[in-house]
């Protein structure tokens, strides 16, 4: 079932590709041959801007991940810790994050710090808030199963509060993966001569369409991929739930 | 000897009363079956013996518990954590007691023998029924073996069979180590099998009366006269007790 899923969407697209390509007059879009061509013989020059952004992505998931996993559960568990929190959340949540790429810039270097943070502070709120709401939401059997064992704060925190977080966590990392790809691709048009966004605006700069398709694929695929890494993991995670 | 008691107890959520007990004391190594109309404070009275009440209720007078550390709850939605594995849940006690041994694990397969559960060791609560998530339940309160075992209502949510099934299941085990076990439940029958003595309580969470059984002591008491002579009685008392 699912490699015929596969196999169907795979095939619509090519159709689908093809039939733009013969339509289009101007030669902007390329036919799917020539991407395929051109991926084959510069695959090593891909995979360089390619895997340039896949390690930014990593670390601010990682990084972000961390943190606003601890923010989330700090005003989620803590009333006092929680006066504080919750209304800087709210504060900042709907700020334009992308528009303080400059700042960041200026602060922080053209180089890699600058463009990480601007996705970590894009994921950090999404998890935070997520986080938070999750395990308020945690019900309160789970705490009531445990007690009479009088459990310290290190192991309610690991038998109850972070597995039944979990299944909340991985999908606010998979709403957010997407948007944190647009961000990159963004920040990734400034200053730097590698990445995945690099290569496709350059390619369409020189006007280079078969390029620019190879990087679209590539940079699709880059999603894809770390979709079925965070799926994995869930399914690693969470094998409780019977995924 | 260990010894329960309360004396003039009370407890009140936002000024209502919701359980008032002036006398009673509990004799050690015997079941008793709480029965009473919803409302009428039997879940309050378990927690209150196991220490599980929440903040906004508010206690006076005593009730005195002398191995309140030796006391475990079974709580109506069996209190298992869909994390962890049947093994896991059972075995919950000991972990957070950071007291796990070579032995117990060995008497906590021996309870899942007991219960039929072998086969289920390493499976999720998920992929159990009702029955077997509450013989789970059972085994954990029997590894820990407690002083003092608190249940509510244990068996509401299985069918009748199943239901009979574990109340013979309990009794037995009762027979083979007696303990004091306190069981709050809405089912007249299921108070007239378990319960040596039955404290039936008001609809204002008063006292009403306590009842012996002497059809607890019946081999295969359900098919004897004097159990059916005993919920007739029950029935009766509970209907005085429901205006």
């Amino acid at each position: 079932m699912k490699k015929k899923q596969i196999l169907y969407s795979s095939v619509t697209i090519f159709v689908l590709w093809l039939a733009l390509a013969l339509l289009d007059r101007r030669g902007i879009i390329p036919p799917p041959g020539n991407v395929i061509f051109y991926m084959s013989t510069h695959w090593a020059r891909l995979m360089q801007h390619l895997s340039m952004s896949f390690f930014r992505i990593c670390i601010a998931i990682f990084a972000t991940m961390i943190c606003g996993t601890a923010v989330g559960i700090l005003s989620a568990r803590h009333t006092k810790a929680d006066v504080i929190i919750t209304p800087l959340l709210y504060a900042f949540y709907p700020v334009p994050k992308i528009a303080f790429l400059p700042l960041l810039m200026l602060f922080f270097g053209l180089g890699n710090t600058s463009k990480i943070l601007l996705v970590g502070l894009i994921l950090f709120f999404q998890i935070a808030i997520a986080v938070r709401d999750g395990v308020k939401h945690i019900p309160e059997g789970y705490f009531l199963t445990v007690r009479p064992f009088h459990p310290n704060t290190l192991q309610l925190y690991r038998h109850v509060i972070l597995p039944a977080l979990l299944p909340q966590l991985f999908t606010a990392l998979r709403v957010s993966v997407g948007t944190s790809i647009s961000v990159l691709f963004f920040a990734e048009n400034f200053a730097t001569q590698y990445g995945i966004g690099y290569f496709i605006m350059d390619s369409w700069l020189k006007l280079d369409y078969s390029a620019m398709f190879a990087g679209i694929i590539a940079i699709s695929f880059m999603g894809a991929f770390i979709f079925l890494l965070i799926d994995l993991s869930e399914k690693h995670f969470c094998r409780w739930r019977l995924l | 000897m260990a010894a329960i008691c309360f004396d003039h107890f009370k407890i009140q959520y936002a000024a209502k009363t919701v359980l008032a007990i002036d006398s009673l004391t509990l004799t050690p190594e015997k079941i008793y079956a709480v029965i009473g109309p919803s409302g009428c404070g039997k879940t309050t009275m378990l927690y209150a013996l196991s220490g599980l009440l929440p903040h906004a209720a508010k206690a006076s007078g005593t009730l005195r518990n002398d191995v309140m550390d030796s006391t475990h709850i079974v709580l109506q939605d069996f209190g298992l954590l869909p994390w962890k594995t049947v093994l896991e849940n059972v075995m919950l006690p000991m972990v957070l007691k950071n007291s796990v041994t070579h032995e117990h694990i060995q008497s906590a397969r021996a309870l899942l023998k007991w219960f039929k559960l072998a086969d289920f060791e390493s499976a999720y609560p998920l992929t159990l029924s009702g029955g077997q998530k509450q013989r789970v339940a059972l085994a954990r309160a029997w590894l820990t073996s407690p002083k003092l075992l608190l249940m509510d209502e244990p068996f509401s949510a299985l069918d009748a069979i199943t239901r009979e099934t574990l109340q013979d299941e309990v009794k037995n085990l009762y027979h083979q180590s007696p303990k004091s076990v306190v069981i709050v439940t809405h089912s007249i029958e299921e108070a007239a099998f378990l319960g040596e003595s039955i404290i039936i309580l008001s609809a204002d969470g008063t006292l009403s009366e306590v009842v012996e059984n002497p059809s607890f002591t019946l081999q295969n008491a359900r098919s004897t006269t004097d159990f059916y002579t005993m919920c007739y009685e029950l029935r009766k008392r509970m209907k005085a007790v429901h205006l």
